[in-house]
């Protein structure tokens, strides 16, 4: 495989690197390069230098083949989009009619449910996030703690 | 030949940079195939997948099609309501698209348009294809055309053509630099008023599959109208009750009444060019009205509007060309209309500063 700034004897002479004016010998230790940095060289030359990737040809049987994929691509796109559509739209039908049938239930559970309350604030007993967490996280087998007696 | 891992993108031009061209042409442009030739089975996977999708996709659609065809039909047998005749429409409009759409991807059908070859215009697909091609090459040109050269305001209100009209006549006709990939010369060009002294072939595309009969008129606006100090019109040439559809495109003067036969152009001398307008006017009822035209009623002096009005015609193709005075006119006077020749000229300048005799006008009198 050979490099991809494999150059031919046409574009040798008519390198833009050499028009730049720098050297055409590489010195090591980037003595010759901008700031000092080897790597505008290299930068450089991946930019400027490499040739120009020739267009694929296609035979007429082969154009024919890379547009008929070209088009089942297309569908299979079109198909997945109009599933995920479909998907969308039961799921808001499903969630449409939940809401008319909890409408016609019960008008105070209703309100609850559509509207969100505005005064809410993280849960205050949350357990603050560590990096070194004991052993034992929660006591699934601890009976529940009597209720506390209140003065 | 296989490509195992080189990402196809076919019709992007190469950017500026030298380094990024990357672009899919196809090889030997110039062979014209006589007949499609199917791509061989098993030498790009991929390829072989895709025409499963294909095959797939077209039997989902065609059973579609049986679908609404049923409910279509039961649509018609229902009772009449306000929104039925819309309903019928749009379903009819939606059982078009499938049957396009269930063919427009086989590569058979998209060799044969762009070859143009077997075109069927009673397959939906063709019909679409064509449709949009239309709208997307041929119509924006006649709008422009139209409208730089002012022919609609002049002739009939600004409307959007849905049928593409073209004009023939014959080898020679058309100038060098004007003629079009199809062969037709392209809407506005100059015509020379000696190749138009025969009556041209009129070639009609329009994209519905049923009969309909359009009236087709030849319209002069540019004719000097010297008592009035302004322009009439002439029609040189009315046509009624053509009979066109998607498959018969051709206008034949044996199942159509010609009110008034071909008469050749003839810009006089002395006038600006003349835009010579072939109309195609839908006749009432969709097309399915036959017209009586009186000769009597009508003569070559009636103008366009007063026409549609009268016979309710509805304009749905245009096309136009323009032509100068040639000596051929002169020709076309003496022997074709047998008449004088008119020349047409500006009154002669009068200088206000100068009396009768042409002398400089006098300031003061002579006492």
């Amino acid at each position: 495989m050979s490099s991809p700034f494999a150059r031919t004897a046409l574009t040798k002479a008519t390198s833009l690197m050499r028009a730049g004016g720098s050297s055409a010998i590489p010195k090591k230790g980037g003595g010759n390069s901008l700031n000092g940095e080897p790597r505008n060289d290299l930068i450089k030359k991946v930019l400027f230098d490499a040739p120009p990737r020739p267009p694929v040809r296609l035979s007429p049987e082969d154009m024919t083949r890379h547009e008929t994929i070209e088009r089942a691509w297309k569908l299979v796109r079109q198909q997945q989009k109009q599933a995920q559509e479909e998907g969308l739209a039961r799921k808001f039908e499903m969630m449409r009619k939940a809401n008319a049938e909890l409408e016609a239930t019960s008008a105070q559970l209703f309100k609850h449910s559509q509207t969100k309350e505005r005064h809410a604030v993280f849960p205050r007993q949350l357990r603050t996030l560590t990096d070194t967490p004991p052993k034992q996280i929660w006591n699934y087998r601890q009976p529940a703690a009597a209720p506390s007696p209140k003065a | 030949m296989s490509f195992p891992r080189v990402v196809l993108r076919a019709g992007r031009s190469c950017s500026a940079m030298p380094t990024r061209a990357f672009s899919v042409k196809s090889v030997a442009r110039s062979a014209a195939e006589p007949s499609y030739k199917a791509p061989a089975l098993g030498v790009n996977k991929t390829f072989d997948e895709a025409l499963k999708v294909i095959a797939e996709d077209k039997a989902k659609r065609l059973a579609d099609i049986k679908n609404m065809e049923a409910s279509l039909a039961q649509l018609i047998k229902a009772a009449p309501s306000a929104a039925k005749d819309t309903e019928i429409a749009a379903l009819k409009e939606k059982i078009f698209k499938q049957e396009a759409y269930a063919e427009i991807n086989d590569p058979e059908i998209q060799w044969q348009f762009k070859n143009n070859k077997n075109i069927d215009m009673s397959k939906a697909v063709f019909r679409f294809m064509k449709g949009k091609q239309f709208k997307r090459e041929t119509l924006p040109v006649i709008q422009q055309r139209t409208a730089q050269m002012f022919v609609t305001p002049d002739l009939l209100p600004t409307f959007t053509p849905s049928v593409n009209v073209q004009l023939d006549f014959g080898a020679g006709s058309i100038p060098e630099g004007t003629k079009l990939a199809d062969g037709y010369f392209e809407t506005g060009s100059f015509l020379l008023p000696g190749k138009t002294i025969k009556e041209p072939k009129v070639n009609v595309t329009s994209f519905h599959p049923e009969q309909r009969y359009y009236t087709v008129a030849l319209v002069d606006p540019d004719m000097p109208d010297v008592e009035n100090e302004t322009y009439k019109q002439q029609l040189h040439w009315l046509i009624a009750n053509v009979p066109l559809s998607a498959t018969q495109t051709e206008l034949t003067k044996d199942n159509a009444d010609v009110v008034l036969s071909y008469l050749a152009p003839h810009p006089p001398k002395g006038t600006k060019y003349h835009r010579y307008t072939l109309l195609l006017a839908e006749q009432p009822n969709n097309g399915q009205d036959k017209i009586q035209m009186d000769a009597t009623q009508i003569s070559r002096e009636t103008t366009l509007r007063d026409l549609c009005s009268h016979f309710k015609l509805e304009v749905k193709g245009l096309t136009f060309f323009r032509q100068v005075w040639d000596k051929d006119v002169s020709r076309i006077y003496k022997e074709v209309l047998q008449q004088d020749e008119p020349v047409y000229g500006n009154q002669p300048k009068v200088d206000e500063l100068l009396d009768e005799t042409g002398q400089k006008k006098k300031k003061f009198i002579h006492m």
